[in-house]
């Protein structure tokens, strides 16, 4: 989801996944820590919320995923 | 996304729902979730405005109200499609499915031109005709995204 974004923020993909706020932080902290997103923190109608995005290296990386899904697909076919 | 885990490859069908999955989170993100009255109620301003265009001249004070609700409907079209298109939420930078834009642009253009260039050679009863035939696209198309996209 977040390929087609600048940034999407931790309510919003919690409540399209519909993981707990604990679960969904560990998975987040995980993807952070390989390098693969950014934390950020900013303010939106007056709330601090927290922004997440790809990284140059995580957007390549899931690129380079699916090049290799459809190349396994297409070496199927 | 996820497959077996390290060291393994995924078989074909995992690799193809894992793909499917992917494709079905990228439109979620680019097709935001718009209130249900959003395209009906776009659809019957512009049905407005172009059944007002459709007045056969029009004089004295009539003229004048049907100038003022076009100019009302057009400003509600404007302020409804801002509020919706550009309101704050939790995505930021989404990005823009082009081909989609771009026909949908085009068709609209093409039935708001048309019955300005000929209906004074044809009548001001194309304007009802492309009115309606906008705002049915933009009513069923609406509807369908709806149904595809809902609030959640």
């Amino acid at each position: 989801m977040l390929s087609q974004a600048d940034g999407i923020e931790f309510g919003e993909i919690q409540e399209r996944i519909q993981l707990s706020k604990s679960a969904l932080s560990k998975h987040l902290s995980q993807l952070i820590d390989a390098g693969y997103l950014t934390d950020t923190q900013i303010l939106r109608q007056g709330r601090s919320r927290q922004l997440l995005a790809l990284t140059p290296i995580g957007r390549a990386a899931y690129l380079a995923h699916r090049a290799s899904l459809e190349a396994l697909l297409a070496g199927t076919d | 996304m996820e497959t077996q885990g390290a060291g393994f490859d995924p078989t074909p069908e995992e690799a193809r729902e894992a793909l499917a999955l992917a494709d079905a989170e990228e439109a979620a993100t680019i097709n935001r979730p718009v209130p249900f009255w959003y395209f009906p109620l776009l659809a019957t301003l512009l049905l407005a405005i172009f059944l007002l265009n459709a007045v056969d001249d029009p004089s004295g004070p009539i003229r004048g109200l049907i100038i003022a609700l076009v100019l009302i409907a057009a400003i509600s079209v404007a302020v409804l499609v801002g509020r919706v298109s550009f309101r704050q939420t939790g995505y930021h930078g989404v990005r823009t499915s082009w081909p989609w834009t771009i026909v949908s642009i085009a068709v609209a253009a093409a039935l708001a031109v048309t019955p300005v260039l000929i209906a004074g050679a044809v009548g001001n009863w194309i304007w009802i005709v492309c009115g309606f035939v906008l705002s049915a696209l933009i009513a069923g198309c609406g509807i369908a995204y709806w149904k595809r996209y809902p609030r959640g």
